[in-house]
């Protein structure tokens, strides 16, 4: 998959409006430390983490319709 | 810069930008009670009272708990991406939709603000002209046309407070929220210490259908809709939790467990008041002595839901069109009123809610199969905010996510048409809104992976490929 290198928020970067450029430059700072974190750890929702309400979900349908 | 403004920027900028870890405070207990709050509401009165006119107390409690409780269950895992990512949902849902599909859902989104807002405002003006009525105040208040002349009235209040930008909302919500959780506990105390508890097995509904399994699928698909339209709320706090994990369980937790309760308590006020309408319940529960102050809590407890409506919509409305300017963010919602102008609209409830059911169901398959399925939880994040990135689709849709949503519609208005009410034999075994959700969430599936095939998500499916997308596109700038 090829890079994407135009940015569609180029020209607010350029923005004479403070708030609209220090928005878009916070906002590319953020990517660069997100990616550079993902990158490193790629962390993931695993099938454990779903037992825990599953369970409780499986209780409420089970005392509901037995009721 | 004026105060207002300079807060309101800075919760844009917060509701915009992805959050970074440090920012990520909230535990597990506090997305309960932020998210219990926030799902304690009007719409949850309605959907109860909507299953207590139909079926009686022992269906109507099953139709409550399993209907709001399992499409919570569906739809939750969501908060794993959001609480990943730390994205607002108008941005996270570029990922699945395409960057023109999210306008298209953002206009839903508008349409549900636009209904629970004015529902919400009907509930606070019906109880207030109740409320006018007991103190026998002038005819325009308490007569035919008060509970829209006070809904109007509440809707400019509301109107008010939001354009004053949120420290108004604060100070105003330190009244509304305990105004709700007095108003249930109260009528809780009410039914539990009168005589209607040992009579609430004898109560019998007062619009019930032909038969029993259609009046209590009916009631069931109501509670549904109303679990499924929680969809647009959950990238709201979830992109906070301080693991992905309690985003997760506190969303189920809060959004389809405990704020059950106030849908509970409104089955109940119906199957005793036999009415839809607060005034009737409060009479009928508390009588005419004590109702007065059940009326003002709820008038209260709802204007704060309709600040909450209104500011979130009109914080994503800045979001997704930064440049407009506050007063026009939040005069998009100016419609509302048009819907306060009779209880048309709040008396046809049920088919607003099934609208909502069939959208929501859809849209909440889509986003679980393409983030967990079809993305394996690997997304961009440059590509989400880059509206000439990868999420472009076809002109900015994703037809994967075009055909399903069609597909759905044919699907769901087939077996249920909530405007006639007729209803096939699938409705009356398991509801359209659940098997919808599912064949939203495989047709998507077939369509991402065996049709359209695009390149994104290939390269999103396999680790070590998305891996190297990310460092490619680290370089390239």
């Amino acid at each position: 998959m090829k890079a994407a290198s135009v940015k569609s928020y180029e020209q607010e970067l350029q923005s004479e409006e403070p708030f609209v450029k220090m928005l878009y430059e916070d906002l590319e700072k953020r990517i660069e430390t997100f990616e550079e974190e993902l990158i490193e750890k790629n962390d993931k929702a695993k099938i454990s983490d779903f037992i825990g309400v599953t369970v409780v979900m499986a209780i409420i349908t089970i005392g509901l319709f037995s009721f | 810069m004026s105060k207002t403004k300079s807060n309101v920027n800075a919760d844009i900028a917060f509701a915009y930008l992805p959050t970074h870890k440090k920012e990520r405070k909230m535990s597990f207990f506090d997305l309960l009670l932020v998210q219990t709050v926030v799902g304690l509401s009007a719409f949850g009165l309605l959907s109860g009272a909507y299953a207590g006119t139909m079926v009686e107390a022992g269906d109507s409690l099953i139709a409550v708990f399993f209907g709001n409780a399992f499409p919570m269950f569906l739809i939750a895992p969501v908060a794993f991406y959001f609480a990943k990512y730390g994205v607002d949902t108008f941005v996270g849902y570029r990922s699945a939709l395409g960057y023109n599909g999210v306008v298209a859902f953002f206009i839903l989104f508008y349409l549900l603000s636009l209904g629970y807002s004015a529902l919400a405002l009907f509930m606070a003006g019906e109880s207030l002209s109740s409320a006018f009525k007991v103190v026998n105040a002038p005819e325009f208040l308490s007569g035919s046309v008060g509970p829209t002349v006070c809904a109007i009235i509440l809707f400019f209040i509301a109107f008010i407070i939001v354009l004053r930008g949120p420290n108004a909302i604060r100070k105003f919500n330190i009244i509304a929220v305990p105004s709700f959780f007095l108003f249930l506990i109260a009528l809780i105390i009410a039914v539990v210490f009168s005589d209607h508890i040992p009579a609430l097995n004898k109560l019998t509904p007062v619009e019930p259908f032909e038969n029993h399994t259609r009046s209590f699928m009916t009631a069931l698909e109501i509670n549904v809709a109303l679990g499924f339209s929680w969809l647009p709320y959950l990238g709201q706090y979830s992109r906070l939790a301080k693991s992905s994990k309690s985003a997760y369980s506190a969303s189920f937790y809060s959004y389809g467990v405990v704020v059950v309760v106030a849908a509970v308590v409104g089955a109940i006020a119906a199957l005793i008041s036999g009415s839809m309408y607060p005034g009737d319940w409060m009479n009928a529960i508390m009588g005419s002595k004590f109702a007065i102050i059940g009326l003002i809590l709820l008038t209260v407890a709802n204007l704060g839901a309709t600040l909450f409506l209104m500011y979130s919509f009109a914080i994503s409305f800045k979001t997704l069109f930064s440049k407009s300017s506050w007063i026009i963010a939040v005069s998009t919602l100016l419609p509302t009123i048009i819907l306060l102008l009779n209880s048309t609209f709040y008396d046809a409830f049920n088919i607003f809610m099934s609208v909502i059911s069939f959208s929501m169901a859809s849209l909440g398959g889509i986003l679980i199969a393409d983030y967990f399925f079809v993305k394996n939880q690997n997304i961009s994040l440059r590509d989400l905010y880059n509206t000439k990135g990868k999420y472009n689709y076809w002109f900015g849709f994703n037809p994967s996510a075009i055909v399903t949503l069609v597909a759905s519609y044919f699907f769901f208005w087939g077996i249920y048409n909530p405007i006639t009410l007729e209803a096939k034999g699938l409705f009356l075994k398991i509801t359209a809104g659940i098997p919808t959700f599912f064949l939203a969430g495989v047709l998507y599936y077939v369509c991402a992976k065996f049709i359209f095939r695009f390149e994104v998500d290939r390269v999103s499916a396999k680790d070590e490929k998305f891996k190297e997308y990310l460092l490619k596109t680290k370089t390239s700038l």
